[in-house]
């Protein structure tokens, strides 16, 4: 069942163009700037979606029309069957949102800012609920501490408790482990996973999604340019593999290389080989091909996953142009 | 049952506004006692000081001051003053913090009626506002006793100004999040509403410099707040007072409904821009 559905959604900004200032006072022109174009996606119930993208992709102006704080210039959302816009108030009772560690109140206390976002909730006891998740999220020895003294790391933690204080059936997370050193991504990402919620998250980091999500969607230039499971895009890297190899012999490397089945190019760069392989998850079978030359050098140019991302999205920025 | 459930709720709500935003107002104790005792009173206290001295030199001159009652008279007419714009002032500052905190989207995705916001604050600055109008009415006090009844009536008053200032200020500030090029234009109104008030200055003035100019004060709800507390201070009822009160009460209850909605439907429809 679908939990969310986007169609056609577009963000158009005004962005104003430079003139002189005088004339930009009584007559500012502005231009249209497509910040999400045209994008179409579905979340089914527990999935978690991971949106990649360079900065200013859109990903977080995606967000931010899902939650109802950005109003979408065209295209419709239904969140559990409902049109956004229409049924707002009762769709906010089962959405949160983790913008990072913003939406916390530096000068209040953990439990204060817990409590307090607890009550715009239709929650029991709040303050019930505002301890249990302080003590979730092992917190509670800094309970009555301000916000403003806590490190990065805990701050995020508090922030997710924030995230999680009306139970929501969908959590919307823009980064949710950004700035944050290995462990501490690592504790909130399992977290994260140990909650069976609808996720839609936002992160730069394409080892992050593929660990946590069972859909990823790449977006460049605010358009949905990939969309596929973690196991495709990992099949997807595995056909697209570039490796520069030196050897003392690099044209008797390359006649050697070219018979590999797995090889799909061989271009000479410089003094070395740019070997192009197809549809291969270890390298080491073309290395035994050549191990009976001296290697100089051996290198992956598309470094890993990172590599991939920036293959499909230069890919669609070749498409646009 | 379910009515008093929802009734706790609704006043759980609007109270954890009015907490929220005492503990940010208090996190700095100093800080906060000056901006809400002394930096009242030294904006009051020049003007008050100045009409002093040329209202003890013509107070006879004019209908409704007096040399037995311009020290009160001013001493009103200040507080009303400093209350609604402590009002019309919050909500502005408020959201120049909270769009560079970046904590505004938790209120504006919160499933709540906005009005849990209004009046939260309301009580919030009534609890604020309440040294400086005392400090303002003891001394109105020493200088002209007044009755039990008429201090209750002031009360009641008090609170009145307090969210007609608050709704304006919601107003002002929901244009602040959206475009703050069009916060000036409440500003300006902000400062017509206290020139044209008669806080200090008696409305025989204004009416002598032309009618278009009396007809400004007779619009303003800030002068019928502050004609309403002098008459019940000094006992002077007279029939239009109802008229004034009436004109005060819709005008405010009409500005709130407005401030609201133009909250909800403006930061929905626009977006908060700007930081």
């Amino acid at each position: 069942m679908s939990m969310i559905t986007v169609e056609n959604l577009t963000k158009t900004f005004k962005k104003q163009i430079p003139q002189f200032w005088l004339k930009s006072l009584f007559r500012p022109k502005f231009e249209d700037f497509k910040a999400v174009d045209s994008i179409s996606f579905e979340i089914k119930k527990g999935e978690i979606f991971g949106l990649l993208g360079p900065n200013g992709a859109g990903k977080t102006t995606t967000i931010r029309m899902l939650c109802g704080i950005e109003y979408p210039s065209g295209g419709t959302i239904h969140i559990d069957g409902l049109e956004l816009q229409s049924h707002y108030r009762q769709i906010c009772e089962k959405f949160n949102v983790l913008f990072s560690d913003k939406l916390l109140y530096n000068r209040l206390t953990a439990y204060d800012n817990l409590l307090f976002y607890a009550n715009m909730y239709s929650i029991g006891d709040p303050e019930k609920r505002a301890n249990e998740l302080l003590d979730f999220m092992n917190l509670m020895p800094w309970k009555d501490q301000y916000v403003e003294n806590f490190s990065l790391g805990m701050r995020m933690k508090v922030a997710l408790a924030r995230a999680l204080v009306n139970d929501p059936e969908i959590l919307y997370l823009d980064e949710p482990t950004l700035g944050l050193d290995v462990k501490n991504a690592e504790t909130i990402r399992t977290y994260l996973k140990s909650l069976n919620r609808t996720i839609l998250m936002t992160t730069h980091y394409l080892n992050e999604a593929i660990v946590m999500c069972s859909r990823i969607g790449i977006l460049q230039h605010g358009k949905l340019v990939y969309i596929d499971t973690p196991d495709n895009l990992k099949r997807l890297y595995s056909e697209n593999r570039i490796f520069l190899i030196d050897t003392n012999d690099n044209q008797a490397a390359k006649k050697i290389l070219a018979k590999n089945p797995y090889v799909k190019t061989i271009e000479e760069r410089n003094t070395k080989l740019e070997v192009h392989l197809n549809k291969c998850e270890n390298y080491f079978d073309i290395l035994n091909d050549i191990n009976h030359l001296k290697l100089i050098e051996f290198q992956e140019m598309n470094t890993g996953l990172e590599g991939l991302f920036f293959d499909v999205t230069d890919e669609a920025e070749k498409t646009n142009q | 049952m379910k009515k008093l459930e929802r009734f706790r709720r609704i006043v759980k709500r609007t109270l954890s506004f009015s907490r929220r935003e005492l503990k940010l107002r208090t996190r700095y104790k100093w800080a906060f006692l000056s901006n809400t005792i002394v930096i009242p009173l030294l904006h009051a206290l020049p003007m008050i000081l100045l009409y002093w001295g040329i209202f003890s030199m013509i107070a006879g001159e004019f209908e409704e001051v007096n040399a037995g009652n311009y020290l009160p008279w001013l001493l009103l007419g200040a507080l009303c003053y400093q209350v609604f714009f402590l009002g019309n002032s919050f909500f502005k500052g408020r959201f120049i913090e909270e769009k560079y905190w970046t904590t505004i989207t938790g209120t504006l995705i919160a499933p709540i009626s906005k009005y849990y916001l209004l009046f939260g604050v309301i009580i919030q600055l009534g609890i604020e506002g309440f040294v400086t109008a005392v400090l303002l009415t003891v001394l109105s006090f020493i200088a002209l006793p007044t009755t039990l009844f008429s201090l209750f009536l002031l009360f009641l008053i008090f609170l009145l100004t307090v969210a007609m200032g608050a709704a304006l200020g919601l107003i002002n500030g929901t244009f602040f999040l959206t475009n703050e090029n069009y916060c000036i234009f409440f500003d300006y109104l902000a400062y017509i509403l206290a020139f044209t008030s008669t806080y200090s200055i008696p409305y025989e003035v204004f009416s002598s410099i032309h009618p278009i100019v009396a007809g400004i004060v007779q619009v303003n709800p800030l002068y019928h707040i502050i004609k309403l507390t002098r008459s019940i201070w000094f006992g002077t009822f007279e029939p239009d007072l109802l008229y004034s009160l009436l004109y005060v009460v819709i005008f405010v209850i009409c500005l709130m409904i407005i401030g609201v909605y133009l909250f909800s439907k403006i930061t929905r429809r626009y977006g908060v821009r700007g930081y």
